[in-house]
């Protein structure tokens, strides 16, 4: 397998989707969603010290249940770690599974709708190549919007809260882990179930779908860690990384048995 | 050795057997048209020539190359336009090309020369830099024949090339084939438009419901035909004369076909001149005689008529 050829495949597939004004407009929201938010959460407690006075001690005490490294905070402290710690990665997790849904359904079930593929297929590069091609011009792009988006996210949110805290904060550990390894192989995985979807899926809407599967596991943590109390720790986001890029091999695997050329071509219409 | 072969080629797409055992020659320099209706498989063969389908059974293979065996080999050494042009509309004509010259390997500096020949050759010079999906159709059509000459195949798979065009685009993609094949190329056409067939190939298969019906050339295909078919017009009303035409020696069949015209069918050609003589015997003022047959037409509805019917 040659990586040149795959590489060829990606750049097209980048000045294809970049030459769209909605789909710029997607990604570029994306991106500004996750700059911005997580930062506009905070400015209420910038503004409004006392932001913290009407939370009850037994919410204070669930919260910090929750994240019990910090415990000796005091409450504006608190909401700000609060925002930086747990609601920022699985909305950084949320959001890059939708970056890379856009692109994914763009490249591969778009070659079908846009009826362009048969040319593609006719050409010599072999289904891995044209796999790899297609993976690398979903993935990289959305990696990269994650990690540019987090990287201002991080100049915006310390920038408001280092005197809260007395110096950079932000990011903790675990968002560090979560943004950087844990939303990439989720991601990764709802571009899985879009390659196995597009076999089907004659259009990118209908592709894109397919992943649309994937936020609920992610709402559910969300909703257990805060009205089960589960603590979120470093080493619990290490393991589900870890089981999360198994399931990547495991469905990549089967995307890559999917994406064959017959099957292809027998589901362009 | 033939540039192309097919030996039984088998296909089953779904529940529905699609070939049932094509098999035909392309010799190097020939043009064959691969001539049928929609859904006669044409399409599906040469997909399996190009290693896009596996066929269930049956073997082809492409200067040499087996399609199952060797398919980036396969697909080095022919152009292929598929039945929609399948370009990139929002990349530049010129981006469509410089993208695919890169899956075939061809150096930057060679790329960017043969480009330029192509853009002269198609003469799309002065779109090289716009959009495709801002061209026409006829132009698009180019490009997408640009894209197949891309990488100089010694053969080409051209799918139904002038579908969906207005005449002066397609008469255009038609003089370019001549030109392409006279420049040595061997090409397979898939094509329903039996005019086509007809001016283009040198030899025609018919397919239909997955079969070669009849392989061969024009002529050598309208030769073994036994009736010829000429057009009348007369002055005036030819309900009067349709008993001595049917009565007329070498005859076949009449049929009226406007309130002065008939068409004939004769067992021979020379059988013309008696009925001629017979009408002017009876009065009739003769305004044309026209031969409209044997054509190619008339084989491809006898065959194909006859296989869908049986």
């Amino acid at each position: 397998m040659r990586l040149d050829k795959a590489l060829l495949i990606a750049r097209k597939d980048w000045r294809e989707a970049f030459s769209s004004r909605a789909m710029l407009a997607s990604l570029l929201f994306c991106g500004l969603m996750l700059v911005v938010l997580p930062p506009l959460m905070l400015v209420p407690l910038a503004l409004a010290p006392d932001v913290g006075q009407y939370m009850t001690e037994k919410e204070v005490a669930e919260l910090k249940a929750i994240l019990p490294e910090a415990a000796q905070m005091d409450m504006r402290q608190l909401l700000a770690y609060m925002v930086g710690a747990l609601l920022t990665p699985f909305f950084f997790i949320i959001v890059s599974l939708v970056s890379i849904s856009v692109l994914a359904s763009d490249s591969f079930a778009g070659e079908k709708e846009r009826k362009t593929i048969e040319a593609l297929l006719a050409a010599p590069i072999s289904d891995s190549e044209l796999f790899l091609g297609k993976v690398l011009a979903s993935f990289l792009p959305s990696s990269a919007i994650t990690y540019a988006s987090f990287a201002l996210s991080c100049v915006l949110i310390n920038s408001l809260t280092a005197d809260l805290f007395g110096g950079l904060w932000f990011p903790p550990l675990k968002t560090l882990l979560a943004v950087c390894l844990l939303a990439p192989a989720y991601a990764f995985l709802g571009m899985c179930l879009i390659v196995l979807g597009s076999a089907r899926a004659s259009t990118v809407k209908e592709a894109s779908n397919y992943s649309g599967v994937l936020i609920i596991p992610v709402l559910v943590a969300f909703l257990g860690s805060i009205f089960g109390g589960i603590a979120l720790r470093a080493s619990y986001i290490v393991v589900a990384t870890l089981a999360v890029v198994a399931l990547d091999v495991v469905l990549v695997r089967m995307a890559r048995r999917a994406f064959n050329r017959e099957a292809l071509v027998l589901s362009y219409r | 050795m033939p540039a192309v072969e097919a030996r039984g080629l088998v296909k089953k797409i779904g529940r529905k057997l699609v070939l049932r055992g094509v098999g035909f020659e392309v010799s190097e320099g020939e043009v064959l048209g691969l001539l049928g209706p929609n859904g006669a498989g044409k399409t599906t063969t040469v997909r399996i020539l190009m290693g896009i389908l596996r066929p269930d059974e049956g073997s082809a293979t492409v200067m040499g190359h087996d399609v199952l065996e060797e398919p980036l080999e396969v697909r080095r050494c022919v152009g292929y336009l598929p039945e929609v042009p399948c370009l990139y509309e929002r990349l530049t004509v010129e981006d469509n090309l410089a993208f695919y010259g890169g899956l075939y390997d061809i150096p930057r500096a060679e790329l960017e020369k043969r480009i330029s020949e192509l853009l002269s050759l198609m003469g799309l010079e002065e779109r090289a830099g716009e959009p495709v999906g801002a061209l026409s159709k006829g132009l698009k059509q180019r490009v997408a024949i640009a894209r197949a000459l891309i990488h100089d195949p010694p053969v080409l798979f051209l799918d139904q090339p002038t579908s969906d065009l207005d005449p002066a685009s397609a008469r255009s993609v038609r003089e370019l084939i001549v030109e392409l094949n006279r420049s040595g190329k061997t090409v397979l056409i898939c094509t329903h438009n039996l005019k086509e067939a007809e001016d283009l190939c040198d030899r025609v298969a018919i397919i239909s419901g997955g079969r070669i019906l009849a392989v061969g050339e024009p002529d050598e295909l309208l030769g073994g035909r036994r009736y010829y078919s000429f057009e009348l017009r007369v002055r005036g009303r030819i309900s009067g004369h349709l008993g001595s035409l049917r009565s007329s020696d070498g005859v076949m069949e009449v049929k009226q076909v406007g309130p002065d015209k008939a068409l004939l069918i004769l067992d021979e050609r020379e059988a013309i001149s008696g009925v001629v003589r017979r009408l002017v015997e009876d009065g009739c003022d003769i305004l044309e005689v026209k031969m409209v047959g044997p054509s190619l037409e008339d084989i491809y509805m006898r065959l194909v008529g006859a296989h869908e019917a049986g």
